[in-house]
């Protein structure tokens, strides 16, 4: 089923925007620039603004359709809103801010499960005013998915955090879309925070979409890596944690039969809920070599196959295949001295120091 | 304290006053509240004129004003004739005269107290209401009237004050009739105009500063119980 078909018209002075897409994957990340019209573009999926021509659906219902003249309301599309800066009601407590939404009589199991998941119970009784950013943030998106809707869509919604907070807000994210099967469009100028979530993203640059679809695909689209390049290509995976060894202050993570060290400043005593863990990695701290190299300070050392080489003006980005992927950036004078192409085996090699988790923060306390 | 020891005309002034005032505030309210939203929200071809009809009183001579409503109300006027042909009801120099004339005289200061308050509500709050699955009216009942309030109540406040001092419209088209329309201007004006009584217009004009002094206070108080509790 096709989480959202869009093929639409809006022209405003100075500004018209002109999409053709249909996502059906459950986590898309819409990436640009500032003024890009992502804003835009959520207004229009959530009946906000209205296109001048064209047709949107949401989970295949048509929620507009200028030629059928169809336009349902923003109150009827089901379309969970999370602004940019929360927008909680100054005027209401926290509790009637998340029960704003939802229906006459409400669901109290669902209401708790949502309060427990996003941590926010100590807050009920508090005036917005109140709280901090971050709680209000997990408040607004309480509040949105109270209102049941059929589609989540999050508009910037880390923008106004630190990064301790946007990691983890995002760490609880992914386990709520999972438990309420809500799909979810998340609006980002920041591609490390989009593909925390998702690789599966959309690139729009003035008002039109300059590709969609995974990550690795889309770098190959010259006008979308164009502007993701602009943000900052960057890996992110999901490992899972073997264990943490604080005597060394390293953990091991594994997946697919590899092994990646990374620092940690936790110890054994640590305790998880969930084994999965986020890794960020730059593509320039992945060193390419042909064989395995012994006597070296460098932890990680991990063999995978080049699946895919992308010449850009001043460097070459090369997408290898470990069962997951990883991006390694080097130069033109490095891929031709190392005769890189695609299907060649090749070793990534990596320091413990240049591997980023969200484990640290997912330890810290739930209060921020 | 004999000085205020009031006459029954006295008290009449101000009963009337007060009750001319009360009456006036509570009508133009919500036709002020639908207006204040209209011209704050709403985009449509002559927004302009409409916005200038409702602000015209506010640059007119309270007379002027007065002139007119007597030539669109009074016996022969062409609203007045077929009230008075159909349903018996002669408006001017009655008390709803008095009504009429602080009506349109204050309006537009409400008008625009409710218009400010009502631009002063981020938009988006609104937005946030609908996607959480608000109609327009619960939106603007449950999000715009309550953020917008302080202005409304200020607005009222405005409304009931400037018809307790209305006079040139008042006197024009309602008249200076005591106990039907002889306000506490009216009254404060009539008093000052025969030798002797200088006394009771000095004690009319402390009583009238008195009741708008309260209602300012009484408008500040409410509207700081309102701020604590946001």
């Amino acid at each position: 089923m096709s989480v959202l078909k869009a093929d639409f018209r809006l022209k405003r002075p100075g500004f018209m925007m002109d999409i053709r897409c249909e996502i059906d994957s459950k986590i898309m990340g819409i990436f640009g620039p500032s003024g890009a019209g992502k804003t835009t573009l959520l207004h229009v999926i959530a009946g906000l603004e209205k296109p001048d021509e064209g047709s949107i659906s949401i989970l295949n219902r048509e929620v507009y359709n200028n030629d059928r003249k169809i336009d349902i309301p923003p109150d009827q599309r089901k379309v969970g809103y999370v602004f940019q800066d929360s927008l909680l009601f100054p005027h209401l407590n926290v509790v009637h801010n998340l029960k704003y939404g939802q229906k006459k009589k409400p669901d109290m199991k669902f209401f708790m499960q949502i309060v427990d998941l996003l941590g926010i119970g100590n807050l009920l009784d508090k005036n917005v005013s109140q709280i901090s950013g971050g709680q209000a943030q997990r408040v607004a998106i309480g509040r949105a998915l109270l209102s049941s809707p059929d589609i989540l869509v999050l508009d910037e919604p880390f923008s106004s955090l630190d990064k301790d907070l946007r990691w983890r807000i995002i760490s609880m994210l992914k386990p709520l879309i999972e438990k309420f099967k809500i799909p979810m469009l998340v609006v980002s100028h920041d591609l490390s925070d989009l593909l925390l979530l998702s690789d599966q993203l959309m690139v729009i640059r003035d008002g039109k979409c300059m590709g969609y679809g995974n990550y690795y695909d889309l770098l190959s689209k010259s006008e979308a890596f164009r502007e993701m390049n602009k943000s900052g290509i960057i890996n992110s995976l999901q490992l899972k944690l073997s264990y943490i060894d604080g005597e060394k202050g390293i953990m091991i993570l594994r997946q697919n039969g590899h092994q990646v060290v990374a620092e940690s400043i936790l110890d054994e005593s640590a305790f998880f809920d969930d084994p999965n863990v986020t890794v960020y990695l730059k593509p320039e701290d992945i060193t390419l070599a042909l064989h395995k190299i012994r006597d070296i300070s460098i932890q990680n050392q991990l063999e995978g196959r080049i699946e895919r080489l992308i010449y850009t003006e001043k460097k070459v980005l090369c997408v290898i295949d470990h069962g997951f992927k990883l991006i390694s950036e080097v130069t033109h004078a490095a891929c031709q001295d190392l005769k890189l192409e695609e299907g060649k085996k090749i070793w990534c090699l990596f320091k413990a120091a240049a591997v980023k988790t969200n484990l640290s923060f997912n330890a810290l306390s739930a209060e921020y | 304290m004999e000085f205020f020891d009031l006459t029954y005309d006295e008290l009449q002034a101000i009963g009337l006053s007060i009750r001319v005032a009360t009456i006036c505030a509570v009508i133009s309210l919500p036709v002020a509240v639908g207006f204040g939203w209209l011209l704050a929200r709403k985009n449509f071809r002559g927004k302009w004129f409409v916005d200038g009809l409702v602000q015209f009183p506010l640059v007119l001579p309270p007379v002027t004003v007065g002139y007119v409503l007597l030539i669109v109300f009074g016996s022969n006027g062409f609203i007045g004739k077929f009230l008075y042909e159909y349903f018996g009801i002669r408006m001017a120099f009655s008390f709803w005269a008095a009504v009429l004339a602080s009506l349109v005289v204050s309006f537009p200061l409400v008008v625009r107290a409710v218009k400010v308050a009502i631009e002063m509500v981020d938009t988006r709050l609104e937005m946030a209401a609908r996607t959480l699955g608000a109609s327009r009216l619960k939106t603007f009942t449950s999000i715009t009237i309550p953020l917008a309030l302080p202005g409304i109540v200020s607005g009222f406040i405005l409304s009931f004050a400037r018809s307790l001092g209305e006079f040139g419209a008042t006197i024009t088209f309602a008249g200076n009739i005591i106990g039907q329309t002889q306000t506490m201007p009216l009254a404060i004006y009539s008093a000052m105009e025969s030798p002797g009584n200088e006394m009771i217009a000095l004690r009319l004009v402390i009583i009238s500063v008195l009741i708008s002094f309260a209602a300012m206070v009484g408008s500040e108080i409410f509207n700081k119980r309102l701020m604590k509790k946001s």
